[in-house]
């Protein structure tokens, strides 16, 4: 009998351990988390804005980095943040790449 | 009333009812034990198994990120030292900037923790100001996410923290300790599977020792442990035990028949005797006559005496308690010896004794007992030939060995009494009419296995080949023997 008891036990003890490894300390508050601020749509702007400064002082970047800034700037501008400062990034870091590269 | 013998057997190689009683019993059979033991190996093996891939995969994230992180501070750290505080400003907004993957996290603070750089909103409150690593709770976007950050005292009493998104990698994470913990489940499951069977396997290869021993114990001699064929550890075990029991019963045989023998043979003499000393007692007429009867009682008795002592001789030899006291002989001088003795009574009754003896045939034995077997076989020899026969005692190194033979020309012993000729007592139909005991060949075979030899007895065409087969002392020192 105590066998048996023993083996019903582990094996209704088995749905509650394995969801254990899935479950995080989650006692914190959002409030009381410091904030990521570069999700927002004055980041947005201030990478456009580097965008721009990079293009006055580099010259015009590839057609790529073009198309990448103003596809930035136009998900930005439908309340796309993520994915538009994502663009703006990649159009950055090629503007960059091009300010550097030897001419 | 008792069980049948069948019944007590098949019970017999189960677990005693007060073993099997409780928690302690149950994990003192050996069974379980061995059950125990696999599943421990297996839980071990399982175990490490996982530690490495754990090893090999979250914790290698986690070492790779971390590594990125201490070189990411390193350099800015580099670029305050250069540019001072506007340079490494620039430097954290470049990197914000330029982040494709959307996973950095910096954060410059004054020492009254205000806000320089980053892009973190403010220093976390949950942590200490004096942290090297630690994990952080971000809201990034409205999503809490994990972020491992280094922390970095700059000087003036500022604070850099420096940190990757491993919210990602904590899922990862996550779902890697799931599938191990999934793992050990069947792990366990699997063990203790191959824990039963091992159980299983170990309680069926004993149950046919257990009902064989059991069944021997019970009287039934002739019982036998099943051999699979397999040829394994247990078919082994199997043929040990089996070869145990032969022996047993051989040895009971013998006792048996000695017994008999002892009653059989010894009773006539002693019979004889006490006819003499009766007879003597109602019939003598004159002192001379009683004296005369006494002393043939006198050697009959002396004859028992000699036949017992014989025994103990044997008995002394096959206890093996004489082997301590082997030691190097060379058996060739010992039995020139013996041929010097035998020759003269050979010729007293026209025999002829005829002796090839190598210089030297080195043994390792009781050069006693060794003496002892050859007279016996030479008395053997000389009792069974005819008169005018021809006696041949002959030793040479073969393979290893010594090798002496003692042929005579006598009647033999046929080929279906030779195996029991070495037997105590065995007296074949030749030598029912001559005097002897039935001991002498019984002697020459425990001297024989006690020194690890063999007695072959062979047939001399016409008469008995005697073959005693001793190993070399030094298997090199019996290749110089020359005959």
């Amino acid at each position: 009998m105590s066998r048996q008891c023993l083996l019903r036990a582990a094996l209704l003890a088995i749905p509650l351990v394995v969801p254990a490894g899935m479950v995080r300390a989650s006692g914190e508050r959002m409030g009381d988390m410091p904030r990521v601020i570069t999700h927002t749509r004055e980041y947005c702007e201030e990478l456009s804005a580097r965008a721009g400064q990079l293009r006055l002082a580099h010259g015009r970047g590839p057609a790529e980095a073009e198309l990448l800034a103003a596809e930035g700037d136009r998900l930005c501008a439908q309340g796309q943040i993520r994915p538009g400062i994502m663009r703006l990034r990649r159009a950055i870091m090629l503007l960059r790449a091009e300010g550097t590269a030897p001419r | 009333m008792t069980d049948a013998p069948g019944e007590r057997q098949a019970e017999a190689w189960r677990p005693a009812p007060h073993r099997d009683g409780g928690a302690g019993g149950f994990f003192s059979q050996a069974g379980v034990r061995f059950g125990m033991i696999y599943a421990c190996l297996f839980g071990a093996s399982s175990l490490a198994l996982a530690a490495f891939l754990w090893w090999s995969t979250a914790g290698l994230l986690d070492r790779q990120n971390e590594a990125a992180i201490t070189v990411d501070t390193q350099g800015l750290v580099d670029r305050l030292a250069e540019g001072g505080l506007p340079a490494l400003i620039d430097t954290i907004e470049q990197r914000i900037a330029g982040n494709i993957d959307d996973d950095s996290v910096y954060l410059l603070v004054d020492s009254g923790l205000k806000r320089l750089a980053g892009n973190l909103d403010r220093w976390p409150t949950s942590v200490p100001a004096d942290f090297e690593w630690t994990d952080l709770r971000i809201d990034r976007g409205g999503l809490k996410a994990l972020a491992r950050v280094h922390h970095e005292e700059l000087a003036g009493g500022m604070h850099l923290l420096v940190g990757r998104d491993v919210e990602s990698r904590v899922q990862l994470r996550g779902i890697v300790a799931d599938a191990m913990l999934w793992a050990a489940v069947i792990a366990v499951l699997l063990g203790t599977v191959g824990a039963m069977a091992v159980r299983g396997l170990f309680r069926a290869t004993l149950a046919d020792i257990s009902a064989t021993a059991a069944a021997v114990s019970a009287g039934d001699l002739g019982r036998r442990v099943k051999v699979t064929g397999h040829s394994d550890e247990f078919d082994v075990l199997a043929e040990t035990i089996n070869d145990m029991l032969d022996r047993i019963a051989r040895l009971m045989d013998g006792v048996r028949q000695v017994s008999n023998a002892i009653a059989h043979d010894l009773r006539t003499p002693i019979t004889r005797a006490r006819m003499r000393l009766e007879d003597a007692a109602t019939t003598a007429r004159s002192e001379a006559d009683l004296r005369q009867a006494i002393e043939r009682a006198q050697s009959d008795l002396d004859g028992i005496v000699a036949v017992f002592q014989a025994l103990l001789r044997i008995a002394e030899i096959e206890a093996g308690s004489r082997r301590s006291a082997f030691t190097q002989v060379d058996v060739a001088p010992l039995l020139s010896d013996l041929a010097e003795l035998y020759e003269a009574a050979a010729e007293e009754t026209g025999q002829t004794l005829a002796a090839r003896i190598p210089p030297h045939a080195m043994v390792f034995g009781d050069r006693d007992m060794i003496q002892q077997a050859m007279a016996n076989l030479l008395d053997n020899a000389m009792k069974f030939s005819p008169p005018q026969g021809m006696i041949r005692l002959s030793a040479q190194a073969v393979a290893g060995a010594i090798e002496i033979v003692v042929a005579d020309d006598g009647p033999g012993i046929p080929q279906q009494d030779r195996e029991r000729a070495t037997e105590r007592f065995f007296r074949g139909e030749s030598a029912r009419s001559t005097p002897g005991s039935g001991l002498g060949l019984a002697l020459v075979q425990a001297v024989a296995m006690l020194h690890g030899g063999v007695l072959r007895l062979e047939d001399n065409a016409p008469g008995l080949k005697a073959v005693l087969h001793l190993p070399a002392a030094d298997p090199a020192a019996g290749s110089q023997v020359v005959e």
